[in-house]
């Protein structure tokens, strides 16, 4: 599924509302400040495209709601902050790795045989990259179980691809007005 | 939690608890909500009904959809119900003149189930249809509509999915099961005494002629199959005691309201069609309270409507344990997701194996999130004054949107791994061009000392930018040393 040309505009709808709330204050001038506002803004756009329905859209809006939570919530009008923001979102399931290491090593100790080693070997190989998926997409230590992960793991890379083109397209829009 | 008790039909008394726990902001019951993602066999709405997946994870994924407030039922009234049917498809309109006849009625919500008669087991069921359902006496013949309707949302649910997934194959299976969703209510019970695997999808076929002709008929309804539910280790399935026939019979009512939400989770997962099997224990009190009512073919891809279950039928010579199923559900689903990113993730055709696919997606994810900063960063130096103006762009943008949306995907397809400088690189190269003409134009507009700062600036961001190309690896140093070099000098060269 690729992104529609109707999740492009309300994407850049909600994005320039966001930046809205940043005009008034240009004395943000450090291009960091400003970078940040956009990228903030977006990102808040693009989560709230999903109306909290999806697990990466929260936990996206909690994360930008720590580094500005003014922002936050002016985008979001109303209820929909306050339901959002107040969500308790699943715990974090910390593991400690040196326990999960030796019961890896007890365990491993048990199967001999070749296939079984490579079959051990390829689900570590899986379960070390589903780590690091869920290290990459927002709220994806939340998610209990893989097919979830997965599923938000589309979800977001469309959201993302959506967010991409308009930035794209509004640079070079930019950029042509510039060289005019 | 509740949920999980929600299908075990002697837990009627409970029922008005669930209703009291439940919370549910304003009337917008309708099923698959807002859920962008409904076209995937999504387990949010499966796990909405038989709660195995954590209450607050439920909740969250149907976001404000699916629960609903008794109170509010009764105070908004009818207005609720009409709020979603904007579909306004045959079986919401049906399902509006149900919802009158049953206000007239007159239902009242403390006394969540009717005393007798058809006791359908809405309660349970109404723990994801809409409470107020559950009210309605039971005309047997509404219970189906108000399923089949619970299935669809009227139109709205074809139309969700139309909109935020161009994927026409989950629509034509929405549509499909729509079709035979009105015999699958009560279809079961002639299935019920059929053998095993190999009976042909020949045979669901005159079922559900015959189903659609007994549609009718409804009072008799009542033994709709309990159809029990697939996988239970993975949790999101409901459990159901009943099992066999007979019980069917006996727990017929109950079963329907079951059936109802089972099957608006099945409808949520047109892409499990195909994986629909019947589990098939025949023992009715399995621990993991599986029971296969019917059975029929797994290809039976159109069977989806009559539960929210994923029936799953052990295939021939396989175990028939009940995790080994559940894992084989788990891992079909999985596998799916995979094709799905596999479309998504470009350049992702010749792949295979969930490791190396992972890892594509990883890396995917992460260029994209890259881009977004790279892109901001250079709106940001761009647009000094972040005054984006609206309508001039928009214009530009309508037009270049289409061109970038397969912009997006191009960079990648010469080789994954080495995908991302492609694109950086051509940042880079804007960025350094966009760069050598705004710092001219500050220069004009404000004074010096901004300019310097702005100078210092973007070098500061243009070599953090240099190192991400470096680790890219494929990007040459030369041009981009001569570019940081250039820098500081007011006018600078775009050096490719």
């Amino acid at each position: 599924m690729q992104p529609t040309s109707s999740m492009n505009e309300e994407f850049l709808k909600k994005w320039q509302m966001g930046l809205q709330i940043f005009h008034p204050s240009i004395d943000n001038t450090s291009v960091h400040e400003r970078k940040k506002a956009i990228k903030l803004s977006a990102d808040v756009a693009m989560a709230s495209l999903r109306k909290g329905t999806t697990c990466w859209s929260r936990a996206l809006i909690e994360k930008t709601a720590t580094e500005d939570n003014f922002l936050v919530r002016q985008m979001l009008s109303g209820i929909k902050a306050e339901a959002l923001i107040n969500k308790k979102l699943p715990k974090r399931t910390v593991c400690h790795r040196k326990i999960v290491r030796r019961s890896k090593k007890i365990l491993r100790r048990k199967s001999k045989s070749a296939s079984e080693e490579a079959a051990a070997k390829a689900k570590r190989l899986v379960k070390r990259r589903t780590q690091g998926l869920r290290n990459v997409v927002p709220g994806g230590e939340l998610m209990s179980n893989d097919v979830l992960l997965l599923q938000e793991t589309l979800d977001y890379i469309v959201s993302l691809q959506t967010q991409v083109n308009v930035m794209r397209s509004i640079v070079d829009a930019a950029e042509a007005e510039i060289e005019r | 939690m509740d949920l999980s008790e929600k299908d075990e039909f002697s837990a009627e008394k409970r029922n008005p608890d669930n209703y009291d726990s439940v919370n549910n902001p304003s009337g917008d019951w309708r099923v698959s909500g807002s859920n962008p993602i409904d076209s995937y066999p999504s387990e949010n709405l499966i796990s909405a009904g038989p709660a195995s997946c954590s209450p607050s994870q439920m909740m969250d994924s149907f976001g404000q959809t699916l629960w609903y407030d008794p109170t509010s039922v009764q105070a908004m009234g009818y207005g609720g119900f009409s709020v979603q049917n904007n579909g306004g498809n045959a079986s919401s309109s049906s399902f509006r003149g149900n919802i009158d006849r049953s206000l007239e009625m007159g239902w009242n919500l403390p006394n969540l189930l009717p005393p007798k008669g058809n006791g359908l087991f809405l309660p349970n069921a109404s723990t994801f249809l809409p409470p107020s359902m559950a009210q309605f006496p039971a005309d047997s013949g509404f219970i189906e509509r108000a399923a089949r309707f619970s299935l669809f949302s009227g139109g709205n649910f074809s139309d969700m999915v139309n909109q935020p997934l161009g994927n026409p194959e989950s629509i034509g299976l929405f549509l499909q099961g729509g079709g035979t969703m009105q015999g699958q209510c009560q279809c079961d019970e002639l299935n019920v005494g059929e053998p095993h695997n190999d009976v042909s999808t020949a045979v669901k076929d005159p079922t559900v002629r015959s189903c659609e002709q007994a549609k009718p008929n409804v009072p008799g309804s009542g033994n709709v199959s309990e159809d029990t539910q697939s996988s239970g280790g993975n949790g999101r399935k409901g459990r159901e005691t009943s099992s066999n026939t007979k019980k069917r019979k006996r727990n017929g009512q109950n079963s329907e309201a079951a059936q109802s939400h089972r099957s608006q989770q099945s409808e949520e997962e047109p892409d499990n069609n195909g994986d629909k099997k019947r589990n098939s224990e025949q023992s009715p009190n399995s621990p993991g309270n599986k029971t296969n009512s019917g059975k029929r073919q797994g290809k039976q891809s159109s069977d989806l409507p009559k539960d929210g279950y994923i029936h799953v039928r052990a295939r021939r010579g396989q175990a028939t344990n009940s995790h080994s199923l559940a894992e084989r559900v788990r891992r079909e689903k999985i596998s799916e997701r995979m094709k799905f990113l596999q479309d998504l993730v470009p350049g992702c055709n010749k792949v295979t194996g969930k490791a190396v696919m992972l890892d594509e997606i990883i890396n995917y994810v992460q260029s994209l999130q890259r881009q977004v900063e790279f892109l901001s960063m250079k709106l940001a130096t761009v647009n000094p004054q972040m005054d984006f103006n609206l309508e001039g762009l928009l214009a530009k943008d309508a037009l270049q949107l289409r061109a970038g949306s397969s912009s997006t995907t191009t960079p990648f397809t010469p080789n994954m791994a080495m995908a991302y400088p492609p694109l950086p690189h051509g940042f880079m190269q804007q960025t350094l061009s966009s760069i050598g003409r705004t710092i001219s134009s500050p220069l004009s507009s404000m004074n010096g000392g901004f300019k310097r700062q702005e100078t210092n600036g973007w070098e500061g961001d243009l070599q953090n930018v240099i190192h991400i190309n470096y680790g890219a690896g494929d990007v040459t140093p030369d041009p981009q040393a001569a570019a940081t070099a250039s820098l500081p000098a007011a006018n600078m060269k775009v050096e490719p």
